[in-house]
């Protein structure tokens, strides 16, 4: 059906913009992803979406041979179904946690969060920012190798970065400038998903803002981090969705995320720091002292 | 093969029932062919000022707006706020003024032109330098070849000047950034240079490379139906779908590659320059654009040198060594593509394309077209030294 060479085997989802299928290449026997976008016959033809995950994909490929993304590995594209073939990953994130006998053991938790960041940093060097880091979209192979996928949101940011759309970010990763409209924004907002991403790996899946709106995102982030002020951050009430919350103090990070080493705490708090100019890099992040006795190969290759 | 311009634009337009209808030699067929339509600007102010200003923020689909009228539907987007388009915010293009003033008393320093960034993430400081690395590699790997004209058998450089000249004023009128105009251009070059194409599908490439270039570039393209407007209705929606397809496989998909622009504002950095001295270097690069001959110089070579005129015309000219330093260019690398950039300056008065020198006689460009600078002497020798003319 979607064409000779690609044998679908069954639907795994449906992704910002399009559907998801495992499928079996007839021609290597090779298990791959099938992204499909349909284009109606009186669209707007190739949705940007596509077109910016496409070219930064390839952008990615090209360039680096340490595999930190989903691979892509072909685009067909007929007249009414644009087709992208991915490199299949059996896992992602969302689905090992769920599929955790126990709990997960902290040293997977510091190779998985060092993956990541790696794959953060390679993207933001080559001036690309995720915008939508979840659990979801960060894949795991089968040699327990973290890769970063969907990048349907992405997109390539000039210096000075300029001005975007607020709607990015999954709601529970998403940091409390966007959630308070801001539109220029940088790649600090990735750090701010990573970091809950990465409380969410070391309490097993339990994600760390489960919010259910925009008011109790901004609500259940507060309670953990304090109320910022224009001392803390300066013009927030300029923002142009700003909302007064009630003054909450700052919460101890280690009630809520109790299996974290105190250096797992300390790094966690860098990321989650209300004003976007005061969060780590993820350069700086994979230097940080919580990393030091990290032996894992496949994170750490040259180990 | 030398065609007139009147001529080139009509067949470009590939309207040619409207060409045998126009009177003869009022100039009427160029008009309505190839000029962009009035009332576009029209609807699309009122359409912007009668749009909520919640709506700007929250809006995240065009597929709303109807696109079935028959009228233009440039409500495609509501316009953001421009501000990466233009100079970096006064505030901070200010911070360093005290470290330039230090590194100009002494022309032995280099300043450290990032230092300052550290607590602005806007700016990027920490990734900065290898971002920038980065781009110097890109852009010579998406170089075109500067004589891949002689490639195409319908298509000559004259034809390339008049298309781009009138998507200069079609990207005027729809407001778009100014990265994807530069985007554009460099679409049309790249896929030129591998695609034979027809005099009559020049057009059609271009309004294409500029869906394409806006889809990458803008949180609001303009709608397939405004392209199929502004070339008034010689291309239908599906032939440019159609168009859109071939370019996309053509180039693999490919729009990464760095535009002048981004190390024009690097450099302007670097030189500390003004709101007028950073927009007399965007006229110039604007200038370029029609020019088949600047496709032999690199997008961070034009640049620098937009900007080492404009440092001539605005400023004491100096080519400091920070400029030299952050851009790589010594002043004598420059002069080449210095006097073509002069050349077509000292030409723009009498050139047959005249959308960028009306565009930046504007106020808001202020109106540094008009810059009696522009015909100075040093100006006017750095022109003498062109030798492509």
């Amino acid at each position: 059906m979607t064409s000779q060479r690609y044998e679908r085997v069954e639907k795994i989802g449906e992704g910002t913009y399009g559907t998801v299928f495992k499928a079996k290449d007839r021609e290597t026997g090779d298990i791959v992803a099938l992204k499909i976008v349909r284009l109606d016959e009186d669209d707007e033809g190739v949705p940007s979406a596509a077109l910016r995950e496409i070219c930064i994909s390839e952008g990615i490929e090209t360039s680096e041979h340490c595999q930190v993304t989903v691979r892509l590995l072909d685009v067909l594209h007929r007249s009414l179904r644009l087709t992208m073939v991915f490199e299949y990953c059996d896992q992602d994130l969302k689905k090992y946690f769920d599929s955790l006998a126990s709990v997960i053991s902290q040293k997977t938790v510091q190779s998985f969060y060092y993956q990541l960041l790696r794959g953060l940093a390679y993207c933001h060097r080559h001036n690309i920012f995720h915008r939508d880091l979840k659990p979801q979209n960060i894949l795991i192979s089968k040699k327990g190798e973290l890769k970063l996928a969907d990048f349907g949101l992405a997109r390539a940011f000039g210096i000075p970065v300029r001005i975007y759309s607020a709607e990015v970010v999954t709601l529970w990763y998403r940091p409390p400038e966007v959630l308070m409209g801001a539109q220029v924004y940088t790649t600090s907002i990735d750090i701010w998903s990573a970091g809950c991403i990465f409380a969410e790996m070391a309490n097993s899946g339990r994600p760390l803002f489960p919010g259910s709106d925009v008011d109790e995102q901004l609500k259940r982030i507060f309670k953990l981090v304090g109320t910022p002020t224009d001392r803390t951050w300066p013009n927030i009430v300029r923002l142009p969705e700003y909302k007064e919350f009630p003054p909450y103090p700052p919460a101890p990070f280690s009630a809520v995320v109790p299996p974290l080493s105190p250096t797992g705490i300390d790094l966690l708090r860098r990321h989650l720091v209300s004003y976007p100019k005061g969060r780590i890099t993820a350069e700086d992040a994979m230097r940080h002292e919580y990393f030091s006795d990290l032996d894992d190969p496949i994170a750490r290759p040259s180990n | 093969m030398d065609i007139k311009p009147r001529t080139a634009l009509g067949t470009i337009g590939g309207n040619s029932l409207r060409d045998r209808h126009a009177p003869s030699g009022k100039g009427g067929v160029t008009k309505t062919a190839f000029a962009v339509p009035a009332q576009i600007t029209r609807v699309k102010t009122d359409a912007f000022t009668t749009r909520p200003p919640s709506q700007l923020t929250t809006s995240t689909t065009t597929s709303a707006l109807p696109t079935h009228n028959r009228q233009p539907t440039p409500a495609h987007k509501p316009t953001p706020p421009q501000q990466e388009d233009e100079f970096p915010e006064p505030e901070v293009m200010d911070m360093d003024v005290g470290q330039i003033a230090l590194a100009l008393s002494n022309k032995l320093v280099i300043e450290d032109i990032d230092e300052s960034d550290r607590d602005n993430p806007q700016l990027c400081a920490e990734y900065v330098k290898e971002i920038y690395a980065y781009m110097r590699e890109l852009e010579i790997k998406y170089q075109v070849d500067p004589a891949y004209l002689s490639t195409q058998s319908q298509i000559n450089s004259k034809m390339r000047a008049i298309l781009i000249d009138w998507l200069i004023q079609v990207h005027l009128r729809f407001t778009l950034l100014q990265e994807t105009l530069y985007l554009t251009v460099s679409i049309i070059d790249r896929y030129l240079q591998v695609e034979p194409c027809d005099k009559s599908d020049l057009q059609l490439v271009g309004v294409t490379a500029m869906l394409i270039a806006s889809k990458y570039e803008e949180m609001y393209a303009p709608q397939v139906d405004d392209f199929v407007f502004i070339t008034d209705r010689t291309y239908s929606s599906d032939r440019i779908r159609s168009m859109e397809r071939h370019m996309l496989n053509a180039l693999d998909y490919s729009f990464g590659n760095p535009l002048c622009l981004h190390f024009l504002r690097r450099y302007s950095r670097a030189g500390n320059a003004g709101p007028e001295m950073h927009t007399m270097a965007k006229f110039l690069l604007e200038l370029s654009l029609t020019d088949y001959h600047c496709l032999r110089f690199l997008p961070s070579q034009l640049a620098a040198t937009a900007l080492y005129i404009s440092c001539k015309i605005c400023s004491d000219g100096e080519w400091t060594p920070t400029l030299h330093h952050y851009s790589t260019y010594s002043e004598s690398q420059l002069l080449p593509c210095a006097g073509r950039l002069t050349w077509l300056v000292s030409h723009m008065a009498t050139s047959k394309q005249q959308a960028v020198r009306k565009k930046y006689s504007s106020s808001k460009f202020l109106k540094v077209a008009t810059n009696s600078g522009l015909h100075s002497r040093p100006i006017r020798e750095l022109a003498a030294a062109d030798s492509t003319s």
